[in-house]
Parts: C-alpha cells; sequence; structure tokens
C-alpha cells in the first residue's frame, strides 16, 4: 500500500496533469483490500432517522474499516466512535487523531487557514499547507513530522458515499516530509458547500493513509 | 494450567585454554561471510546468531543501542584437531564516519575483549553502498591476522590494552550483494589468512530469509570448510504487527460544570458501570473503593503488559462514570503478593491534557507516585483470594558445553506446579527430564564443587528440580521481604531471606539477601553432601535515562566463600520486550571476566493473542564456581521491577491509547 501511495505521489508531482490526479485517486481510494477486511453494511435509513452524524472509517494498513457516530465535540473538533471504541477525530475535514484503527495519531497542528479544516471550496485553497503530525513515542515525548502540502484540483464528479450519489470536486495533494518521505492525499468536496464527503488522509508513516467517508453530516445547529 | 506459555533457551560454558587458529567469527558483530563489515545502523537492532562448521561452533548475540554502536556477546566453541576451546567473548564495533555520497562509512571494532583464551581481534572496516551492493574493505590485527595468543586478552586476571591495534595485520575485503529475489542475498570475501589449503582464503555466502527475520545462510571457503549459519534479526521497537489495532480506548468525559448538575451516581453504580466496561478490554478490578473527593482502584489487564496503557483506560472509563465531585483517581499497582505503587492521578489535570498534542506529558505532569499503605479502610469491592494449584511444563533447549566438548543442543522438559495458599504464600516444586542428548555421569568429586560437579548428577532419569515454600510480606509501606525454604535448585537446598527497599517515587531500590545452602545429593532427590555454604548478597537497582536502561549491581560473599561483584545492564521495552547482560568479577577467579546475555520476547509482539507470554533466551549464566549465587529462592525484584515509576513513565507514551 505505502509502495502504490508513494508510487502515485511521485507520478503525481511529476505530471501534474488531471489524468493523472484520476489514477491518483482510484490508486488511494480503492486500496487491494485484503480479504480479511469486512466492510460494515450501513443501515443510512436508521442513521438518518436518529439523526446522527456517522463516518465510514476504512484502515487499509490494518484491515479495519468500521462505522463511527459523533460522541464528542471538543475546541471544535468533532470525536466519532464505533462501538469497539474505534475512532476519529475530525476538524472539518481533517483527521485529527485516531485510535484503534492501527499505529495511533494523536494529533496534527495546523495552519488557521488550513482548508481542510475551514472546508473551504475547491478554488480557495491556499498555495501550500504546513501541518505537523504527532505520535506518542516512548516516554512522554512526542514523535512530529512536518510536512509540506500542494494541492491540485481535479474534476467535478458524481460519487457513491455509502450509498448516497454526491457532487463532489476532487482535490489532491503531495505531501513531504522534511525527511523526504512524500504521500498523497485524495479529498472529495461538496460542489457547493466545500464540507468532505469523503477523504483519504496520511495519518503517519506506518499506519498510511485511511480513509473517512461522511455517512451523514455533523450539524452544529441539529 | 499456568497462565505463561514460554520457552526457555540458555548457553553454559567454561572457558579450555586452546592454541591453534581456527575458523573466527565476529562475535555478534555485523558481519559479510567471515570478515567485519559496517554496523546497519539502525538502532535498537538485535540479532541472534547460531554458526555450524565441522570445527567451529558458535551462539553469539549481538545488539545495537545506538545508531553508531554494536555490542557483541558470544560463546564460540573450536575444535582444535587435538581437542577443544570454548570461549566467552565480549565485543565492540563502532561506526566512526557515516556514509556520504562519495565517501564510505568507517568503523572499527574489538573482538573477545579481554578474552583469556584466544586473545582479542581488531579491525578497521571501511563500507560503500552501489545500488544493491554493498562493498567493504579493510585490515583486521590480532586473530583476524593470526595472531591468537592469550597475551592479547588478560595477564593474571587483569585485562590488558597495549596489544590493541598493534602489531601484525592482514586485509579483508567483501561485497555482500541483495539480489532483488525476495530474501535472497550473496555474499564474496577475501581475506589475507592463510590456512591449511590455501595461503589466502576465499568465502561466499547464499542467505535466505525464510520468513520475517530469520536467515539461514550457507557457507563454504577455500580452505575445505563448509557451514552452516541461523540468524534471527528483530527490532523492538518495529512490531511485526501494527500498534493499537485491537479495541480502541472508552472515550473520554471531561469534569464539566454541567455533569456536576446532574443526578450523581452512587459507588455501587459506579462499580458496576466500570466493572462492564473495563471487562470488555480485559481489565479486571480487584479492589474498589469511592471516597469524597477519592476514587481508589486497584486493576489489572489479563492481557496487556502496558501498565501506562492499562491504567489509562481505566482513568477514561472512570472519567465518564465517576459523579462529578470526586477529584483524585488512586490507582494501585499489584504484583501478586504485593500492592507496590499507587498512582494518584489529578482528574483536572487529565481534563486539561485530553486532545492536546503534548497529552502524554500533560497526563504524566498530573500524576504522582506515593507507597500503598499497610492499612486500608474497607472497600466496596474487593476480590477474595481462592487458593489453588496451577501447573504446566516447560520446554527448555541449551547449547551446551558444560556436559560435552562442544557446544550441542540439549533438551529438557520442566513439569513444574504451584499452589497458593495466599497472594503472599505458596509452594512449588519442579521435576526435570533431560531428553536430548544426556550428560555421562562423572564420579562425584571428593569434595562436592560448586558448580563444576554439575555432571556428578544422575542423567537419564527425572529428577527433583526443585521443592520450596515461599512467603512474601510487607515489613513497612516501603519495605518488602521474603522467606523462602527447600530445594532451590538441584544443586543446593536450604533457606533464604530478602529484604527490599523501594520507594515509588525515587527511581532504584535496594535489596539484600542471605540464604545458607547445603549441597544436594548426587544421587537421590531429597538427600545432601556434607558441603554447606552462607551467601550475603547486597543489591542495587536502577533505571537510568530515558530508553527503559536498567543497571543491577550485585555484591558480597558468594557460594564458594568468595566475595564478588555482578553487572547487569539492559533495556526495557515498553511493549514487554527486554534485553540484558551481565558480567562478574570474583576476587577467587583466574579469568577476568563472564558474560551472559538474556532476552525477553513478548508473544504479543507476533501475534494479537500473545498475551503477556513471553519467549526466553539466554545465553551465559552461572556456571564457574567463583561469583555464583544460588537460584531458585525467588528474589523479589522479579516480580516488583513492572511497577517501577521509570518503567511506567518509559510506557508513558501508550497512556492515551
Amino acid at each position: 500500500m505505502i509502495k502504490a501511495l508513494l508510487a502515485g505521489a511521485m507520478a503525481l508531482a511529476l505530471s501534474g496533469c488531471m489524468a493523472t490526479l484520476g489514477q491518483v485517486g482510484q490508486a488511494i481510494m480503492n486500496p487491494a483490500i485484503d480479504e480479511e477486511m469486512r466492510i460494515p453494511t450501513v443501515n443510512r435509513a436508521a442513521i438518518e432517522a436518529a439523526d446522527l452524524a456517522a463516518v465510514m472509517m476504512i484502515s487499509p494498513s490494518s484491515n479495519i474499516a468500521t462505522v463511527g457516530v459523533a460522541i464528542q465535540m471538543r475546541e471544535g473538533r468533532i470525536n466519532y466512535s464505533s462501538n469497539d471504541n474505534r475512532g476519529v477525530t475530525l476538524q472539518g475535514g481533517l483527521v485529527y487523531a485516531t485510535l484503534g484503527l492501527g499505529t495511533n495519531l494523536q494529533a496534527v497542528r495546523t495552519q488557521a487557514d488550513d482548508p481542510l479544516v475551514t472546508e473551504a471550496a475547491a478554488g480557495a485553497w491556499p498555495t501550500e499547507v504546513t501541518r505537523t503530525y504527532v505520535l506518542s513515542q516512548r516516554g512522554t515525548v512526542y514523535r512530529e513530522i512536518e510536512t509540506r502540502c500542494t494541492h491540485v484540483q481535479g474534476a467535478r464528479a458524481q460519487i457513491d458515499v455509502v450509498g448516497v450519489m454526491r457532487d463532489v470536486v476532487e482535490v489532491g495533494e503531495i505531501c513531504k516530509t522534511a525527511e523526504g518521505l512524500r504521500f498523497a492525499n485524495v479529498h472529495y468536496l461538496d460542489v457547493r458547500s466545500g464540507r468532505i464527503w469523503r477523504t483519504s488522509q496520511w495519518t503517519g508513516p506506518i499506519q498510511g493513509n485511511v480513509q473517512v467517508d461522511v455517512i451523514d453530516q455533523f450539524d452544529p445547529d441539529a | 494450567m499456568k497462565s505463561f506459555h514460554r520457552v526457555l533457551w540458555a548457553i553454559c560454558c567454561v572457558a579450555i585454554p586452546s592454541s591453534a587458529a581456527l575458523a573466527e567469527g565476529l562475535g555478534g558483530l555485523s558481519q559479510a561471510v567471515d570478515t567485519p563489515r559496517p554496523a546497519s545502523g539502525i538502532a535498537e537492532e538485535l540479532t541472534v546468531i547460531f554458526d555450524y562448521r565441522e570445527d567451529y561452533r558458535a551462539l553469539s548475540f549481538g545488539f545495537q543501542p545506538s545508531d553508531r554502536l554494536e555490542i557483541g556477546i558470544s560463546f564460540p566453541a573450536y575444535d582444535t584437531g587435538t581437542g577443544s576451546s570454548s570461549g566467552n567473548e565480549l565485543s565492540f564495533g563502532l561506526r566512526l564516519l557515516d556514509e556520504g555520497p562519495f565517501i564510505p562509512s568507517l568503523s572499527a571494532g574489538i573482538v573477545g575483549f579481554g578474552s583469556d583464551d584466544r586473545g582479542s581481534g581488531e579491525y578497521i572496516v571501511a563500507g560503500k553502498t552501489f545500488g544493491s551492493l554493498h562493498a567493504a574493505v579493510g585490515l583486521g590485527w590480532g586473530r583476524y591476522a593470526l595472531q591468537n595468543t592469550p597475551e592479547r586478552g588478560s595477564d593474571e586476571g587483569t585485562i590488558r590494552t597495549d596489544h590493541l591495534f598493534a602489531g601484525d595485520t592482514a586485509p579483508f575485503a567483501s561485497l555482500v550483494w541483495n539480489t532483488g529475489i525476495e530474501g535472497l542475498v550473496v555474499a564474496a570475501e577475501y581475506s589475507g589468512l592463510s590456512g591449511d589449503a590455501a595461503e589466502d582464503t576465499y568465502a561466499a555466502s547464499l542467505s535466505y530469509e525464510v520468513f520475517d527475520g530469520l536467515t539461514v545462510s550457507g557457507l563454504v571457503n577455500n580452505q575445505d570448510s563448509l557451514g552452516l549459519r541461523l540468524s534471527f534479526q528483530a527490532n523492538p521497537t518495529r512490531a511485526v504487527l501494527q500498534d493499537n489495532i485491537g479495541r480502541g480506548p472508552h472515550p473520554y468525559l471531561e469534569n464539566t460544570a454541567a455533569r456536576a448538575n446532574r443526578p450523581q451516581p452512587n459507588a455501587q453504580q459506579v462499580f458496576d458501570l466500570l466493572e462492564e466496561r473495563l471487562e470488555k478490554e480485559d481489565i479486571q478490578i480487584s479492589r474498589f473503593a469511592m471516597g469524597d473527593q477519592t476514587i481508589d482502584i486497584t486493576a489489572s489487564s489479563r492481557s496487556d503488559v502496558n501498565v501506562a496503557r492499562t491504567t489509562g483506560r481505566v482513568l477514561r472509563v472512570l472519567s465518564a462514570v465517576a459523579p462529578a465531585r470526586i477529584t483524585t483517581f488512586r490507582v494501585t499497582q499489584n504484583t501478586g503478593a504485593f500492592d507496590s505503587a499507587v498512582m494518584v492521578v489529578d482528574r483536572a489535570g487529565l481534563d486539561r491534557a485530553i486532545g492536546q498534542p503534548d497529552a502524554a506529558e500533560q497526563a504524566w505532569n498530573a500524576t504522582s507516585f506515593a507507597a500503598s499503605p499497610m492499612e486500608r479502610p474497607d472497600a466496596l469491592h474487593e476480590s477474595v483470594f481462592e487458593p489453588g494449584l496451577t501447573y504446566g511444563i516447560l520446554p527448555s533447549f541449551k547449547a551446551d558445553f558444560v556436559t560435552s566438548d562442544s557446544l550441542e543442543l540439549t533438551g529438557t522438559l520442566t513439569a513444574n506446579a504451584r499452589y497458593s495458599f495466599s497472594p503472599q504464600t505458596l509452594i512449588e516444586g519442579a521435576l526435570g527430564y533431560r531428553f536430548l542428548n544426556q550428560w555421562t555421569q562423572a564420579d562425584p568429586p571428593a569434595e562436592p564443587g560448586i558448580r563444576s560437579d554439575l555432571t556428578s548428577y544422575t542423567p537419564d532419569e527425572i529428577y527433583l528440580q526443585s521443592l520450596t515454600t515461599r512467603h512474601r510480606f510487607r515489613l513497612a509501606p516501603q519495605l518488602y521481604s521474603r522467606v523462602s525454604a527447600g530445594l532451590f535448585e538441584r544443586a543446593y537446598g536450604g533457606v533464604s531471606g530478602e529484604v527490599i527497599w523501594r520507594a515509588p517515587e525515587q527511581n532504584f531500590a535496594l535489596g539484600l539477601e542471605a540464604t545458607y545452602v547445603q549441597k544436594r545429593a548426587y544421587e537421590d532427590w531429597f538427600g545432601f553432601e556434607d558441603a554447606d555454604a552462607t551467601t550475603v548478597i547486597g543489591s542495587l537497582y536502577a533505571n537510568v535515562g530515558q530508553n527503559g536502561d536498567f543497571i543491577i549491581l550485585d555484591a558480597g560473599q558468594h557460594l564458594a566463600g568468595d566475595f564478588a561483584v555482578g553487572l547487569t545492564v539492559g533495556r526495557n521495552y515498553s511493549n514487554g520486550w527486554r534485553i540484558a547482560a551481565s558480567t562478574s568479577w570474583s576476587e577467587e577467579t583466574d579469568a577476568p571476566l563472564k558474560f551472559g546475555a538474556a532476552l525477553a520476547i513478548p508473544l504479543s509482539w507476533t501475534t494479537p493473542q500473545g498475551g503477556k507470554g513471553t519467549t526466553d533466551l539466554s545465553v551465559g549464566g552461572p556456571s564457574g564456581d567463583f561469583g555464583s549465587r544460588v537460584s531458585g529462592t525467588g528474589l523479589l525484584y522479579d516480580e516488583l521491577r513492572a511497577s517501577d515509576r521509570k518503567r511506567i513513565e518509559d510506557a508513558w507514551g501508550e497512556f492515551w491509547n
């Protein structure tokens, strides 16, 4: 999987064309899923009837796929947790933390105008975004991995997000760490609001990319 | 059935002088075929190597405590043609220069430092990588230039250093090619060593990684020598399995003002919820008490060795179920016999930490350590101990040249049983049977020996390895003690007492063990020979640095009546790995240093069902008559160390996981 991501990222960096973005998106969003991974069946009607904000979380590196519902909001970040306490914390559309999906991501520090956090429309993304990923280590210290990401806007499309077709704009990010590690993120933003419907984001050198599909958006006014 | 599953590997050794030069190993350091190559440069890398050739066998441990330094401990045995020679060697390799785009790396090493058998060998080696090909060229001294003299090691018990990197030299060079075929590596080398068949030596090897970490190599050279090498390579910090793939932790809930305005649960309700939720995480509660502002809980995981993570999971659930008035959580660690430490955690501090990038550090700052009081008020829940029997069978394998002339694999099956009257008091016994490569029984010596008379004991039949009773108790909150009596090990039985002072907030402990033993009979299970001994040994146990490193220093009167000092250094990992090396010095011995190494690999490192079990490997250890102590008395620190403050801090990165 990591090799596929790196190969995709390198190809995208070299060409920068839309066709390649599509290929990278396909490579990331449709990983060669191990036979052991089971994608859970989602009862969308029940989720919508209960008015629950919910996401599907897929971690190809650990063969885990699970559904989480929003259980907490802390400092503007939403915690989604599954029945077996696996979860992601989303800050807007940014995967801020993960639990139980592989090697946990503790936190992500990012700039105030990070378009994933502000859920900016595809045309309003800054040229470059700097994010710092925090992973626990031995003792009380933690490892920080600073990344710089540039984006490439793709085409509008309709995608199936857990049983519902969504009008989206595809945005790819090519990121590089100070140590030279490269990876790619792919996001599918709502055409009108800029909110994330599907995203595959890097969450650390071991866990790699985690895919989040938004089943039902969190509505702070609900 | 006993809850642990362990396979024990061990090697015992004695040194026999030699004079001939044969195949030479690298003592656990990085090598091409038989010549040095630069270390991998990956910190924490660990290698166990077994070399098997017609005239040479060796078991070696190699470890890289940092990306520049590698340390090896090796137990070679040589067939000299007229007899056998075996050693006990400590080796070091140091990378002096890193490889650059245009410059090679430069490393230097000393193999067999202080060896009283074959003397040391030194080398410098330069290495350069070209794609999948690694080339190395260097110069060797001492045993790598056919200067095999004991004078290059020690002189009447004193380690010599004036010979290092001095005298004749011989060149060597090697090529190691990673073929690109998965797991297949080819190596070829030249060395200026002459042998029976040729003036110079050319060697080649073909290596294949059978599965992750285990490599089989075939070796050949133009001196008519063929060989086989098994090597196991692992890095404790790089799990075979990805971390955090099991059930996630309970969501943390801050103690907000809004929660204070809701109806508050009573102690029974809190306990019921806590027990139900922790059960899902395989954590059991053995004691629970709730006061006005404090909840006091003793809990342990059935499957997780990481105390910090278990504590974090308990506190996460407590955050959700505890009444708003509770400001302090007291989490007690229990070793089985003792309440060994109490972590006192400020709830408000956890509230501030949750979700922050430095959440682990903030949680640590909200935690202090205290001794568990001798008497505590009644608890709402306290597990009642039920006396019971546990038993199991433990196979062990030894590469042994105490009872054979060469490094020969032996196998022993030990059936053990334990009846516990209380958490503090037990009786246990073990029956052993050596099913592979028995020794030939020697006539008992005129005067019973200390260790060197092992072959006088009866082979070929089941023997009583041990039968002891043990009681552990605390004299004061920070003073742990033990009394033991019975047949401690194959050679000794008697009585033993121990006291350890250990303050929970300190990173060291002090211990004293006094033991009186009688030599056990060579022929029957319960008899004794007419020989006795008294040992009095003081110990310092210290956790140092930030990497899980520890030092154990033992000093005092040992079995031979000699004053001896033992030193053990090692590293604990939060995932249950433990690496240790030991050496000892005695006022009576003629060899300056003997070495041993031990390795514990957690089964959870390779399988999610591994639980708390470990696979244990050891080399060296007590074998000579001097500097030897009685084993099997039940040293207390072995059960206390898991709850050392420093060990918990080293694992604290997993607190929120």
